[in-house]
C-alpha cells in the first residue's frame, strides 16, 4: 500500500514509509511523532510585491509533551508575475556553529599534541 | 487563574486532568505554522518591514497516581500527582524590508549571543588544557 503525505505548494522534506493500521490515514505510525516539514505561509502584499515566507518546522511530539523548532528559510518574492527566492541565512547561528567547529577542531589538535608528547 | 484561556498566555491556564493538558500540548503546536515566524508587515511611508524570527518551544506534564492498604486491617491509602514544565525561546534572525529599490533581506547578527558561546567554549578548552599541562608536569617531575 502506497501512502501519500498531505500536499501543499512546498513538498516535504521526509519522504515516507507506508505502515498499514496507522490511525491517521496517510500519515505512517511511526511519522507521527516526528514531523519535519518546509511549508510556504501566507502572502502578503507590500507596495507592488507579493511576499511568501517559507519555513522549516521540527515537531516531536511524545505521550504528554511535544517540542517544536521552527525557523525562516527563504522569503518569495512576485512581482509582474516574476517570482523571485531571497534565501533567509541565519548569521548568528553560522557563527555559532563555526565557534562549534573551531573548538572540536582545538580539542582534536591538543589531543594529539598530548599523545605525541607522553612516551 | 480559574478562568478559562481565553486570549491567555499559554501558561497561565491551570491544568486539572490529563485532557487539560492535552489541549494545553496540542496549541504548542501553533508554534508550528509557517506564519508564526513571519511577522505582520510594519507599513511606514513607502518602506514596509517583515521581521522573520526562530520559534522554538518545548513542553511536558506528567500525572500519576498509585493506591495501596494494609489487607489485614482494612486500611486503605491513595496518592497522586503531577507536574510539569516547559520553555520558550524566540529570535529575531533576519528583516525583510521592501521599498521602492526592491526587497532586501538584511539578517540579524547577535554578537552577545556568538560572543557567549566563543568565551565559553574557549575557556573551556583553556581550562582542560592547563589541566592536561599540570598532569603533564608533574608525571615527568614524578
Amino acid at each position: 500500500m502506497r501512502c501519500t503525505l498531505p500536499t501543499d505548494r512546498a513538498p516535504p522534506k521526509v519522504r515516507a514509509v507506508c505502515l498499514t493500521n496507522s490511525p491517521i490515514p496517510g500519515i505512517p505510525t511511526y511519522m507521527q511523532w516526528f514531523t519535519i516539514e518546509r511549508k510556504l505561509g501566507t502572502p502578503r502584499i507590500a507596495g507592488f510585491h507579493t511576499i511568501t515566507g517559507e519555513a522549516l518546522a521540527v515537531q516531536m511530539r511524545w505521550p504528554g509533551g511535544g517540542f517544536v523548532w521552527n525557523t525562516p528559510v527563504a522569503v518569495h518574492v512576485q512581482r509582474r508575475g516574476h517570482t523571485v527566492v531571497h534565501p533567509v541565512r541565519d548569521l548568528t547561528r553560522i557563527a555559532q556553529f563555526a565557534v562549534a567547529i573551531v573548538t572540536v577542531m582545538l580539542v582534536l589538535s591538543l589531543r594529539q599534541e598530548g599523545k605525541r608528547d607522553s612516551p | 487563574m480559574s478562568e478559562p484561556n481565553n486570549g491567555n498566555p499559554l501558561f497561565t491556564v491551570p491544568v486539572r486532568s490529563v485532557d487539560e493538558a492535552s489541549r494545553l500540548i496540542a496549541r504548542l503546536f501553533d508554534i508550528a505554522r509557517t506564519d508564526a515566524v513571519y511577522s505582520e508587515p510594519l507599513t511606514q511611508g513607502d518602506t514596509t518591514v517583515i521581521v522573520a524570527s526562530e520559534l522554538s518551544v518545548g513542553m511536558g506534564v506528567g500525572f500519576g497516581g498509585g493506591e495501596g492498604g494494609n489487607p489485614d486491617d482494612g486500611s486503605s491509602g491513595s496518592g497522586g500527582g503531577g507536574g510539569g514544565g516547559g520553555y520558550a525561546l524566540g529570535r529575531p534572525v533576519a528583516v525583510i524590508s521592501v521599498d521602492v529599490h526592491g526587497v532586501q533581506v538584511q539578517p540579524v547578527f547577535d554578537l552577545t549571543k556568538v560572543a557567549i558561546a566563543a568565551l565559553t567554549a574557549f575557556g573551556a578548552v583553556f581550562i582542560a588544557w592547563r589541566r592536561m599541562s599540570r598532569a603533564a608536569n608533574k608525571m615527568e617531575e614524578g
